[in-house]
Protein backbone atom coordinates (compact mmCIF):
# COMPACT_ATOMS: atom_id res chain seq x y z
CA UNK A 1 0.00 0.00 0.00
CA UNK A 2 0.99 3.50 -0.88
CA UNK A 3 0.33 6.66 0.41
CA UNK A 4 0.99 10.66 -0.17
CA UNK A 5 0.45 13.04 2.58
CA UNK A 6 0.11 16.67 2.37
CA UNK A 7 2.46 18.01 5.32
CA UNK A 8 0.44 21.22 5.63
CA UNK A 9 -2.63 18.95 6.48
CA UNK A 10 -2.20 17.32 9.86
CA UNK A 11 -5.49 15.58 10.23
CA UNK A 12 -3.92 13.32 6.86
CA UNK A 13 -1.74 12.21 9.62
CA UNK A 14 -4.55 10.96 11.83
CA UNK A 15 -6.88 9.31 9.08
CA UNK A 16 -3.56 7.78 7.92
CA UNK A 17 -3.19 6.04 11.12
CA UNK A 18 -6.78 4.75 11.20
CA UNK A 19 -6.50 3.74 8.26
CA UNK A 20 -3.14 1.80 9.04
CA UNK A 21 -4.95 0.33 12.45
CA UNK A 22 -8.06 -0.76 11.36
CA UNK A 23 -5.68 -2.90 8.40
CA UNK A 24 -3.24 -4.23 10.93
CA UNK A 25 -6.49 -4.93 12.64
CA UNK A 26 -7.88 -7.12 10.15
CA UNK A 27 -5.10 -9.33 9.60
CA UNK A 28 -3.10 -9.57 12.52
CA UNK A 29 -2.45 -12.50 14.73
CA UNK A 30 -3.78 -12.22 18.13
CA UNK A 31 -0.17 -11.66 20.01
CA UNK A 32 -0.28 -8.99 17.64
CA UNK A 33 0.68 -5.79 19.30
CA UNK A 34 -1.90 -3.64 17.24
CA UNK A 35 -1.69 -0.47 19.62
CA UNK A 36 1.79 -0.41 19.54
CA UNK A 37 2.14 -0.62 15.93
CA UNK A 38 -0.30 2.28 15.75
CA UNK A 39 1.68 4.38 17.91
CA UNK A 40 4.64 3.85 16.11
CA UNK A 41 3.93 4.46 13.00
CA UNK A 42 2.29 7.72 13.73
CA UNK A 43 5.49 8.85 15.33
CA UNK A 44 7.41 7.89 12.23
CA UNK A 45 4.94 9.85 9.91
CA UNK A 46 4.41 12.58 11.87
CA UNK A 47 8.62 12.55 12.45
CA UNK A 48 8.23 13.38 8.75
CA UNK A 49 5.51 15.54 8.21
CA UNK A 50 6.77 18.15 11.09
CA UNK A 51 10.55 18.07 10.51
CA UNK A 52 10.90 17.85 6.68
CA UNK A 53 9.57 20.14 3.80
CA UNK A 54 7.12 19.29 1.68
CA UNK A 55 5.40 16.24 1.25
CA UNK A 56 5.80 12.59 2.51
CA UNK A 57 5.25 9.39 1.29
CA UNK A 58 4.73 6.20 3.05
CA UNK A 59 4.72 2.44 1.68
CA UNK A 60 3.44 -0.56 3.78
CA UNK A 61 4.84 -3.74 2.59
CA UNK A 62 2.80 -6.78 4.36
CA UNK A 63 3.90 -9.68 2.17
CA UNK A 64 5.96 -11.05 5.06
CA UNK A 65 5.16 -12.44 8.52
CA UNK A 66 5.87 -8.47 9.31
CA UNK A 67 4.21 -5.42 7.39
CA UNK A 68 7.11 -3.32 6.82
CA UNK A 69 6.28 0.43 6.74
CA UNK A 70 8.56 3.06 4.62
CA UNK A 71 8.49 6.82 5.15
CA UNK A 72 10.02 8.75 2.73
CA UNK A 73 10.63 12.94 3.03
CA UNK A 74 12.35 15.32 1.19
CA UNK A 75 14.29 16.52 4.69
CA UNK A 76 17.50 17.14 5.03
CA UNK A 77 18.01 13.73 6.71
CA UNK A 78 18.98 13.16 10.05
CA UNK A 79 20.64 10.55 12.61
CA UNK A 80 18.78 8.55 14.92
CA UNK A 81 19.52 8.76 18.60
CA UNK A 82 17.06 5.67 19.39
CA UNK A 83 17.49 7.41 23.09
CA UNK A 84 15.38 9.38 25.47
CA UNK A 85 16.50 13.06 26.13
CA UNK A 86 18.64 13.87 29.21
CA UNK A 87 16.19 15.90 30.69
CA UNK A 88 13.01 13.95 31.58
CA UNK A 89 10.76 16.70 30.66
CA UNK A 90 12.51 18.44 27.53
CA UNK A 91 9.98 19.31 25.19
CA UNK A 92 10.88 17.03 22.62
CA UNK A 93 13.07 14.33 20.35
CA UNK A 94 10.86 11.45 22.25
CA UNK A 95 9.10 10.34 18.73
CA UNK A 96 11.76 7.86 17.19
CA UNK A 97 12.42 6.48 20.70
CA UNK A 98 9.18 5.82 21.25
CA UNK A 99 9.02 3.77 17.94
CA UNK A 100 12.07 2.17 17.96
CA UNK A 101 11.38 1.10 20.99
CA UNK A 102 7.74 -0.52 19.64
CA UNK A 103 9.17 -1.76 16.24
CA UNK A 104 11.88 -4.04 15.16
CA UNK A 105 14.94 -2.44 12.70
CA UNK A 106 14.49 0.64 12.75
CA UNK A 107 16.69 2.38 10.68
CA UNK A 108 17.13 5.71 8.93
CA UNK A 109 19.03 6.00 5.16
CA UNK A 110 20.03 9.24 3.27
CA UNK A 111 18.92 9.03 -0.15
CA UNK A 112 21.38 10.39 -2.65
CA UNK A 113 18.76 12.53 -4.16
CA UNK A 114 17.93 14.66 -1.30
CA UNK A 115 15.51 13.62 1.24
CA UNK A 116 15.52 10.54 4.08
CA UNK A 117 13.78 7.18 4.50
CA UNK A 118 12.92 5.86 7.56
CA UNK A 119 12.10 2.02 7.22
CA UNK A 120 10.92 -0.23 10.86
CA UNK A 121 9.03 -3.91 10.71
CA UNK A 122 5.80 -3.01 12.72
CA UNK A 123 5.51 -5.08 16.04
CA UNK A 124 2.37 -7.29 14.36
CA UNK A 125 1.89 -10.88 12.60
CA UNK A 126 -0.08 -11.81 9.96
CA UNK A 127 -2.50 -14.56 10.78
CA UNK A 128 -1.32 -17.61 9.69
CA UNK A 129 -4.11 -19.73 7.71
CA UNK A 130 -4.12 -23.40 7.68
CA UNK A 131 -3.12 -24.57 4.07
CA UNK A 132 -5.34 -26.95 2.79
CA UNK A 133 -4.11 -28.84 -0.58
CA UNK A 134 -6.62 -31.62 -1.40
CA UNK A 135 -6.03 -33.74 -4.50
CA UNK A 136 -8.77 -33.64 -7.21
CA UNK A 137 -11.59 -36.18 -6.65
CA UNK A 138 -11.29 -39.20 -9.05
CA UNK A 139 -14.69 -38.95 -9.84
CA UNK A 140 -15.86 -36.68 -12.78
CA UNK A 141 -16.85 -33.03 -11.41
CA UNK A 142 -19.10 -30.47 -12.71
CA UNK A 143 -19.90 -28.72 -14.67
CA UNK A 144 -20.32 -31.18 -17.74
CA UNK A 145 -19.02 -31.26 -20.90
CA UNK A 146 -22.37 -30.32 -22.60
CA UNK A 147 -21.92 -26.70 -20.64
CA UNK A 148 -19.00 -25.47 -21.47
CA UNK A 149 -18.54 -23.12 -24.53
CA UNK A 150 -16.62 -22.53 -27.48
CA UNK A 151 -14.11 -21.33 -25.89
CA UNK A 152 -13.68 -23.34 -22.72
CA UNK A 153 -15.91 -21.53 -20.36
CA UNK A 154 -19.01 -22.10 -18.35
CA UNK A 155 -21.49 -19.60 -17.33
CA UNK A 156 -22.85 -18.56 -13.56
CA UNK A 157 -25.60 -20.62 -13.34
CA UNK A 158 -23.12 -24.00 -14.59
CA UNK A 159 -20.84 -22.14 -12.14
CA UNK A 160 -23.28 -21.85 -8.85
CA UNK A 161 -24.69 -24.99 -9.49
CA UNK A 162 -21.23 -26.75 -9.57
CA UNK A 163 -20.14 -24.86 -6.59
CA UNK A 164 -23.36 -26.06 -4.65
CA UNK A 165 -22.91 -29.87 -5.55
CA UNK A 166 -19.50 -29.84 -5.23
CA UNK A 167 -19.44 -28.73 -1.56
CA UNK A 168 -22.49 -31.12 -0.64
CA UNK A 169 -20.60 -33.72 -1.97
CA UNK A 170 -17.09 -32.93 -0.29
CA UNK A 171 -18.95 -32.39 3.02
CA UNK A 172 -20.74 -36.04 2.43
CA UNK A 173 -17.10 -37.13 2.02
CA UNK A 174 -15.59 -35.32 4.44
CA UNK A 175 -18.48 -35.48 7.63
CA UNK A 176 -20.77 -37.87 6.33
CA UNK A 177 -24.43 -37.91 4.70
CA UNK A 178 -25.94 -36.80 7.97
CA UNK A 179 -23.72 -33.75 7.97
CA UNK A 180 -24.71 -32.54 4.80
CA UNK A 181 -28.54 -33.37 5.26
CA UNK A 182 -28.03 -30.51 8.71
CA UNK A 183 -26.34 -28.29 6.71
CA UNK A 184 -28.69 -28.18 4.02
CA UNK A 185 -31.72 -28.50 6.13
CA UNK A 186 -29.79 -25.52 7.51
CA UNK A 187 -29.57 -23.66 4.60
CA UNK A 188 -33.51 -24.76 3.29
CA UNK A 189 -35.06 -23.25 7.13
CA UNK A 190 -33.34 -19.75 6.11
CA UNK A 191 -34.08 -19.81 2.56
CA UNK A 192 -37.29 -20.95 3.32
CA UNK A 193 -38.24 -18.16 5.92
CA UNK A 194 -37.28 -15.90 3.30
CA UNK A 195 -39.58 -17.18 0.35
CA UNK A 196 -42.52 -16.93 2.87
CA UNK A 197 -41.84 -13.76 3.92
CA UNK A 198 -41.94 -12.22 0.63
CA UNK A 199 -44.98 -14.55 -1.11
CA UNK A 200 -46.66 -12.80 1.93
CA UNK A 201 -45.74 -9.33 1.49
CA UNK A 202 -46.76 -9.45 -1.73
CA UNK A 203 -49.95 -10.56 -1.29
CA UNK A 204 -50.20 -8.71 1.67
CA UNK A 205 -51.13 -11.98 4.25
CA UNK A 206 -50.44 -11.75 7.59
CA UNK A 207 -52.68 -14.48 9.22
CA UNK A 208 -51.79 -18.53 8.69
CA UNK A 209 -51.74 -19.68 5.25
CA UNK A 210 -54.77 -22.37 4.27
CA UNK A 211 -53.31 -25.73 2.54
CA UNK A 212 -54.22 -24.47 -0.72
CA UNK A 213 -52.13 -21.32 0.06
CA UNK A 214 -48.72 -23.59 0.73
CA UNK A 215 -49.61 -25.65 -1.82
CA UNK A 216 -49.27 -22.93 -4.46
CA UNK A 217 -46.75 -20.82 -2.61
CA UNK A 218 -44.90 -24.35 -3.30
CA UNK A 219 -45.10 -24.49 -6.49
CA UNK A 220 -44.36 -20.91 -7.68
CA UNK A 221 -41.12 -21.34 -5.68
CA UNK A 222 -40.37 -24.57 -7.17
CA UNK A 223 -41.12 -22.71 -10.80
CA UNK A 224 -39.16 -19.65 -10.27
CA UNK A 225 -36.09 -21.96 -9.88
CA UNK A 226 -36.73 -24.31 -12.83
CA UNK A 227 -38.22 -26.73 -10.71
CA UNK A 228 -41.68 -28.45 -12.35
CA UNK A 229 -43.65 -29.01 -9.03
CA UNK A 230 -47.47 -30.03 -9.42
CA UNK A 231 -50.39 -29.78 -6.58
CA UNK A 232 -51.62 -33.80 -6.69
CA UNK A 233 -53.85 -32.54 -3.18
CA UNK A 234 -54.41 -30.20 -1.01
CA UNK A 235 -56.54 -30.32 2.74
CA UNK A 236 -56.21 -30.29 6.11
CA UNK A 237 -54.20 -32.80 6.90
CA UNK A 238 -52.01 -33.63 4.30
CA UNK A 239 -50.31 -31.41 0.68
CA UNK A 240 -48.69 -33.91 -1.62
CA UNK A 241 -46.44 -32.64 -4.83
CA UNK A 242 -45.46 -34.25 -7.81
CA UNK A 243 -42.41 -32.93 -9.53
CA UNK A 244 -40.95 -33.66 -12.83
CA UNK A 245 -37.63 -31.44 -12.75
CA UNK A 246 -35.37 -30.97 -10.09
CA UNK A 247 -33.63 -27.44 -9.81
CA UNK A 248 -30.36 -28.80 -9.40
CA UNK A 249 -30.83 -30.48 -12.80
CA UNK A 250 -29.56 -33.98 -13.23
CA UNK A 251 -26.65 -32.69 -11.07
CA UNK A 252 -28.39 -33.25 -8.00
CA UNK A 253 -27.91 -36.98 -8.52
CA UNK A 254 -24.51 -36.91 -7.68
CA UNK A 255 -25.05 -35.25 -4.11
CA UNK A 256 -28.57 -36.33 -3.29
CA UNK A 257 -28.48 -35.19 0.42
CA UNK A 258 -29.93 -31.89 -1.61
CA UNK A 259 -33.31 -33.27 -1.64
CA UNK A 260 -33.28 -32.28 2.36
CA UNK A 261 -33.40 -28.56 1.30
CA UNK A 262 -36.78 -29.19 -0.74
CA UNK A 263 -37.70 -31.04 3.13
CA UNK A 264 -36.62 -28.24 4.84
CA UNK A 265 -37.99 -25.31 2.98
CA UNK A 266 -41.29 -26.97 2.69
CA UNK A 267 -41.72 -28.80 6.38
CA UNK A 268 -40.59 -24.79 7.41
CA UNK A 269 -43.19 -23.09 5.63
CA UNK A 270 -45.94 -25.93 6.46
CA UNK A 271 -44.77 -25.92 10.22
CA UNK A 272 -45.14 -22.54 10.72
CA UNK A 273 -48.80 -22.42 9.16
CA UNK A 274 -50.06 -25.44 10.47
CA UNK A 275 -48.49 -25.92 14.17
CA UNK A 276 -45.79 -28.85 12.85
CA UNK A 277 -45.61 -30.71 9.92
CA UNK A 278 -43.35 -33.71 8.81
CA UNK A 279 -42.36 -33.91 5.41
CA UNK A 280 -41.33 -37.80 3.64
CA UNK A 281 -39.43 -37.63 0.25
CA UNK A 282 -41.74 -40.23 -1.22
CA UNK A 283 -40.16 -40.69 -4.70
CA UNK A 284 -37.19 -38.71 -5.87
CA UNK A 285 -35.40 -38.16 -9.12
CA UNK A 286 -32.16 -37.81 -7.17
CA UNK A 287 -32.08 -41.29 -6.15
CA UNK A 288 -33.41 -42.60 -10.01
CA UNK A 289 -37.07 -42.67 -9.68
CA UNK A 290 -38.57 -41.00 -12.61
CA UNK A 291 -40.35 -38.10 -10.60
CA UNK A 292 -40.25 -36.28 -6.92
CA UNK A 293 -43.15 -37.50 -5.00
CA UNK A 294 -43.51 -35.20 -1.79
CA UNK A 295 -45.70 -35.72 1.09
CA UNK A 296 -46.16 -33.22 3.89
CA UNK A 297 -48.52 -33.63 6.92
CA UNK A 298 -50.45 -30.96 8.56
CA UNK A 299 -49.79 -31.47 12.75
CA UNK A 300 -52.13 -29.26 14.10
CA UNK A 301 -55.99 -30.65 14.35
CA UNK A 302 -55.38 -34.66 14.65
CA UNK A 303 -51.60 -34.42 15.98
CA UNK A 304 -50.70 -37.82 13.69
CA UNK A 305 -47.27 -38.57 14.34
CA UNK A 306 -45.13 -40.32 11.93
CA UNK A 307 -41.65 -41.70 12.67
CA UNK A 308 -40.86 -42.11 8.67
CA UNK A 309 -40.74 -38.24 7.68
CA UNK A 310 -38.66 -35.16 8.60
CA UNK A 311 -40.27 -33.97 11.80
CA UNK A 312 -40.88 -29.73 11.69
CA UNK A 313 -42.01 -27.85 15.23
CA UNK A 314 -44.23 -25.22 14.40
CA UNK A 315 -43.97 -21.72 16.15
CA UNK A 316 -43.55 -21.62 19.81
CA UNK A 317 -47.14 -20.13 21.48
CA UNK A 318 -47.16 -17.77 23.93
CA UNK A 319 -48.00 -20.13 27.69
CA UNK A 320 -45.87 -23.29 26.25
CA UNK A 321 -43.84 -24.85 28.19
CA UNK A 322 -39.96 -23.49 27.70
CA UNK A 323 -37.96 -26.01 25.90
CA UNK B 1 -13.67 5.35 18.80
CA UNK B 2 -14.61 8.88 20.40
CA UNK B 3 -13.99 11.97 18.71
CA UNK B 4 -11.45 14.66 20.17
CA UNK B 5 -12.75 16.86 23.03
CA UNK B 6 -12.16 18.13 26.19
CA UNK B 7 -13.95 18.51 29.34
CA UNK B 8 -13.05 21.20 31.45
CA UNK B 9 -13.95 22.35 34.99
CA UNK B 10 -12.49 24.17 37.87
CA UNK B 11 -12.10 21.69 40.89
CA UNK B 12 -11.84 24.15 43.65
CA UNK B 13 -10.09 27.56 43.60
CA UNK B 14 -6.82 27.54 41.63
CA UNK B 15 -7.62 23.50 40.62
CA UNK B 16 -8.84 23.09 36.84
CA UNK B 17 -9.10 19.73 35.54
CA UNK B 18 -9.15 18.99 31.63
CA UNK B 19 -10.06 15.67 30.50
CA UNK B 20 -8.92 14.55 27.69
CA UNK B 21 -11.19 12.53 25.15
CA UNK B 22 -10.27 10.69 21.87
CA UNK B 23 -6.81 10.56 20.39
CA UNK B 24 -4.48 13.02 20.91
CA UNK B 25 -1.75 13.13 18.67
CA UNK B 26 -0.77 16.19 16.21
CA UNK B 27 -3.84 17.24 14.84
CA UNK B 28 -5.51 18.38 17.88
CA UNK B 29 -2.35 18.50 20.04
CA UNK B 30 -2.38 22.23 19.93
CA UNK B 31 -6.38 22.18 21.34
CA UNK B 32 -4.93 20.87 24.53
CA UNK B 33 -1.70 23.31 24.77
CA UNK B 34 -4.36 26.29 24.40
CA UNK B 35 -6.48 24.43 27.05
CA UNK B 36 -3.85 24.24 29.43
CA UNK B 37 -2.15 27.94 28.72
CA UNK B 38 -5.50 29.29 29.62
CA UNK B 39 -6.14 27.11 32.51
CA UNK B 40 -2.24 28.09 33.96
CA UNK B 41 -3.42 31.94 33.47
CA UNK B 42 -6.14 31.54 36.26
CA UNK B 43 -4.69 28.37 37.78
CA UNK B 44 -2.10 27.51 39.72
CA UNK B 45 -2.67 23.40 39.62
CA UNK B 46 -4.06 21.89 36.88
CA UNK B 47 -4.91 18.32 35.93
CA UNK B 48 -5.52 16.12 33.32
CA UNK B 49 -7.74 13.47 33.05
CA UNK B 50 -6.67 10.56 30.45
CA UNK B 51 -9.64 7.96 31.32
CA UNK B 52 -11.25 8.43 27.68
CA UNK B 53 -8.37 9.25 26.09
CA UNK B 54 -7.87 6.62 23.60
CA UNK B 55 -4.14 7.65 21.88
CA UNK B 56 -0.90 9.82 22.67
CA UNK B 57 2.15 10.19 20.89
CA UNK B 58 5.03 12.20 21.34
CA UNK B 59 2.94 15.34 20.37
CA UNK B 60 0.56 14.87 22.57
CA UNK B 61 3.70 14.09 25.27
CA UNK B 62 5.53 16.96 24.50
CA UNK B 63 2.43 19.35 25.36
CA UNK B 64 1.80 17.98 28.49
CA UNK B 65 5.63 17.93 29.66
CA UNK B 66 6.04 21.22 28.28
CA UNK B 67 3.49 22.98 30.63
CA UNK B 68 4.29 20.80 33.89
CA UNK B 69 8.10 22.39 33.05
CA UNK B 70 6.52 26.20 32.87
CA UNK B 71 4.11 25.64 35.21
CA UNK B 72 6.83 23.88 38.11
CA UNK B 73 8.95 26.94 36.82
CA UNK B 74 6.39 29.46 38.02
CA UNK B 75 5.45 27.64 41.29
CA UNK B 76 2.72 25.60 40.08
CA UNK B 77 1.77 21.72 39.22
CA UNK B 78 0.76 20.07 36.20
CA UNK B 79 -0.66 16.46 36.80
CA UNK B 80 -1.72 13.52 34.54
CA UNK B 81 -3.82 10.75 36.39
CA UNK B 82 -6.15 8.00 35.03
CA UNK B 83 -4.39 6.84 31.74
CA UNK B 84 -5.35 3.86 30.15
CA UNK B 85 -3.47 0.54 30.09
CA UNK B 86 -2.16 1.79 26.29
CA UNK B 87 -1.48 5.09 26.88
CA UNK B 88 0.14 4.53 30.33
CA UNK B 89 2.42 1.97 28.31
CA UNK B 90 3.53 5.06 26.59
CA UNK B 91 3.96 7.58 29.21
CA UNK B 92 6.38 4.09 30.79
CA UNK B 93 8.33 4.28 27.52
CA UNK B 94 9.20 7.76 27.59
CA UNK B 95 10.06 7.94 31.38
CA UNK B 96 7.33 10.16 32.79
CA UNK B 97 5.93 7.91 34.95
CA UNK B 98 8.79 8.07 38.01
CA UNK B 99 8.87 11.88 38.43
CA UNK B 100 5.34 12.99 40.40
CA UNK B 101 3.57 14.00 36.94
CA UNK B 102 1.47 10.80 36.32
CA UNK B 103 -0.79 9.65 38.72
CA UNK B 104 -3.32 6.61 38.76
CA UNK B 105 -6.35 8.80 39.99
CA UNK B 106 -8.26 12.25 40.08
CA UNK B 107 -8.04 12.07 44.12
CA UNK B 108 -3.94 11.00 44.13
CA UNK B 109 -3.08 14.07 41.72
CA UNK B 110 -5.10 16.34 43.19
CA UNK B 111 -3.18 15.52 46.45
CA UNK B 112 0.02 15.61 45.97
CA UNK B 113 -0.51 18.89 43.81
CA UNK B 114 -1.53 20.58 47.16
Amino acid sequence: MDWYLDASDSSAVTLLRRELRDYLGRHADRDSDVDGAEVAFSELVTNAVRHAPGPAWVHLDWSDRQPLVEVHDLGPGFELRPSLPDDPFATGGRGLFIASNLTDELKVASKTAGGSKVTAKLPVSRAVERSHDPPRSLTPSLPTPAEVDAEGSFGKESFLVALVVEMARSAEAQEGPDAVEALVAQVGANIGGRMEEEYRRARDLVDDLEPDQIADLYVRLKAAINGDFYVIEANAERIVLGNRACPFGEAVKQAPGLCRMTSSVFGGIAARNAGGASVMLEERIAVGDPECRVVIRLSGADGEETELGHSYAGPVQPGDPAT
Amino acid sequence: MKAFGLIERTLEPGCHEIQVEGELDLAVAERLQEAIDRARAEHDRVLIGLQACEFIDSTGIAVIVQAHGQMADAGGRLSVYGATSQVHRILEITGLTQDGLVFANADEARTASK
